[in-house]
């Protein structure tokens, strides 16, 4: 029974580290890959790096270098993209955070007429798979005269029904009603009661939610794709997809320097916020 | 507290809100909508009405239910993959008797290929298939003289890239899956584990009899948010074949045939009303399922009040 017990044990770590090895090693290969030249490249795969860094870096932002002349042409502006990603996932994600929290609040302290069923309203579309919005939001776009501008990413986040269902929750069990009544008799206003105590108190909450916003953001390739059409503007998913639509789809180098560059950022945050995401997911699970 | 002095401020609170939530949800929805009962190209001037006449021109042509039949063919065996390997991954990590140490690390490691951009992972698989230089072919068949000729062009294969696709969406989604389904037991009072072991009931018994009947609400909401998430499937399939759907159309899913009728072609119309179809399809597909498992019935309360009870106990 014993040894039964360890022989199964070392079973199973082979299989769970046979499963983190699946996870990793793509992604080191990308790095791997991102610092060897073509040729190198063809000649087959290694786990150690090369010294084209720089050269797949000059190709991949400045394009290749013509022999005759000297000079680069094209070029992919990973940075641009990243600038404009950054900026979209940024500011959708304050004013989702925003509204979200002040949304919550509402719902969860206030009781007024027709409350249930505008929560039922915002609880429905949850499920909804956002393509039914597609055609509409690209209509609505042209007609407001904010198609190709990041605004046409960012307004929309204002309203995040996920993320006010989540902080009703939230709100309800960490705001008491005793505290916002304690507040008023002290003569503060509403909206102050919400910014100076409730939104501090539910600032966990949004924390969460918002990592979760920023990556959705970030990572939305569909909506951008449709609503975009100046490569100034583009996001860093859409310029992503030109190393393989554009001249770059034989330069694997600065193919694999391209991907890792979108791919590091996310390495990095994961690293600080991995517990957050985690126990933002299983809240899925059981209240879901 | 219902009609007192303070209640109208709740309404000050939520407006913001609704206001953004009628113009940038519930406007576009109904706009999709009307939309797709006309005949409305991006090319031309003016609609007209045309009833459900898109409805029925894409139910009667071969190219949706081509497309619809491949986003299945991607969606099925994913799931069944993801649902094993996290099943199987979850009761490992969260056994009592095992103690594997390490969870919280192969938790992370085994969820972080969910966090990156589908389009990186895209063009990042597009790399590593390549036919002549991809990492895929070296590793498979060395790069000797002659191996070369042995390689396999993987994104020219009208079967290959739908297994490739499946392959890499369960790739991305078994970590996910896996911390539904563990948050899922460890919401399992331990003394129903306790118990069944105090039966005699053996790791394979415990897990039919106590583990899985125990989560079917997380499996129920795994399953229903995949089908969503997996009849949506748009950025790998379009990104993997640059935009053509692949060798044979074999990757045109649904929501690639649907942007190639509205933003390649123009037909809004059209397009608004496969949005339109999908969303139905996918509603009558959670109904049956959720009407296979018996979501929902009256007897569905009965093994969770003996669950509260064996908690009390």
């Amino acid at each position: 029974m014993r040894s039964g017990v360890i022989v199964s044990r070392v079973v199973l770590y082979l299989v769970l580290l046979t499963f983190a090895a699946i996870c990793i090693v793509p992604f080191y290969i990308m790095l791997v890959q991102s610092t060897r030249t073509n040729e190198e490249i063809n000649y087959g795969p290694t786990m150690i790096p090369g010294t084209a860094l720089v050269d797949n870096w000059m190709n991949l932002i400045y394009g290749e270098l013509d022999p005759v002349t000297g000079l680069r042409g094209g070029g992919i502006a990973i940075p641009r993209g990243f600038l404009n990603s950054l900026i979209i996932a940024v500011s959708a994600t304050a004013l989702a955070a925003y509204v979200s929290g002040l949304t919550a609040y509402g719902f969860a302290l206030y009781r007024f007429r027709g409350s249930t069923l505008l929560f039922g309203l915002l609880l429905g579309v949850i499920m909804l798979p956002p393509t039914i919005m597609l055609v509409g939001t690209f209509k609505l776009m042209i007609a407001i005269g904010l198609y190709g501008t990041r605004w046409s990413l960012i307004l929309p986040a204002i309203a995040s029904p996920y993320m006010v269902f989540f902080l009703r929750q939230y709100t309800s069990t960490v705001v008491h009603k005793s505290l916002v009544e304690a507040a008023r008799i002290d003569g503060a206003g509403e909206f102050q009661i919400f910014n100076k105590i409730g939104l501090p108190l539910i600032v966990p909450g949004i924390a969460t939610m918002s990592i979760f916003s920023f990556l959705a953001n970030w990572n939305n390739y569909l909506v951008p794709l449709a609503l975009l059409n100046k490569a100034s503007k583009y996001t860093l998913p859409l310029m992503i997809q030109q190393l393989n639509t554009t001249t770059y789809q034989r330069d694997f180098g600065a193919m694999y320097l391209g991907i890792a560059l979108s791919v590091i950022p996310i390495i990095i945050a994961f690293a600080f916020l991995s517990r957050y995401l985690i126990s933002g997911i299983a809240f899925g699970a059981v209240k879901g | 507290m219902a009609n007192d002095r303070y209640s109208r401020y709740g309404y000050y609170f939520v407006i913001p809100f609704f206001i953004a939530f009628i113009l940038f949800w519930i406007y576009p929805m109904v706009s999709t909508f009307v939309t797709s009962l006309t005949d409305e190209d991006f090319t031309k001037m003016g609609r007209t009405f045309v009833g459900f006449r898109n409805y029925v021109d894409e139910l009667t042509r071969v190219g949706f239910w081509r497309s619809f039949l491949n986003t299945w063919i991607i969606w099925l065996p994913n799931i069944i993959l993801q649902i094993g390997s996290a099943l199987f991954l979850a009761v490992v990590l969260t056994s009592r008797q095992l103690r594997i140490r390490g969870e919280g690390a192969f938790r992370a490691v085994f969820f972080f290929p969910n966090l990156v951009t589908v389009a990186s992972i895209a063009v990042l698989a597009y790399a590593v298939l390549d036919w002549q230089s991809g990492v895929l072919n070296q590793i498979v068949f060395g790069t000797d003289k002659g191996a070369a000729d042995r390689y396999i062009f993987w994104l020219n294969d009208p079967v290959a890239t739908r297994i490739i696709v499946a392959l890499i969406q369960t790739w991305m989604w078994f970590g996910y899956t896996m911390i539904l389904f563990m948050a899922g037991i460890q919401s399992i009072s331990p003394s129903l584990f306790e118990a069944a072991v105090v039966d005699g009931a053996g790791p394979v018994k415990v897990f039919r009899m106590v583990t899985l009947p125990l989560l079917r609400p997380v499996m129920v909401y795994v399953i229903v948010t995949s089908l969503i998430g997996g009849m949506n499937i748009f950025d790998l399939p379009w990104i993997l074949t640059r935009g053509r759907g692949g060798p044979d159309l074999s990757l045109t899913t649904i929501v690639v045939y649907l942007y190639n009728r509205a933003f390649r072609f123009y037909q809004l119309g059209s397009g608004a009303s496969v949005s339109y179809l999908l969303l139905l399809l996918t509603a009558i597909f959670s109904a049956i399922y959720l009407r296979i498992v018996g979501f929902g019935r009256e007897d569905e309360a009965r093994p969770r009040r003996k669950q509260r009870a064996a908690r009390n106990a």
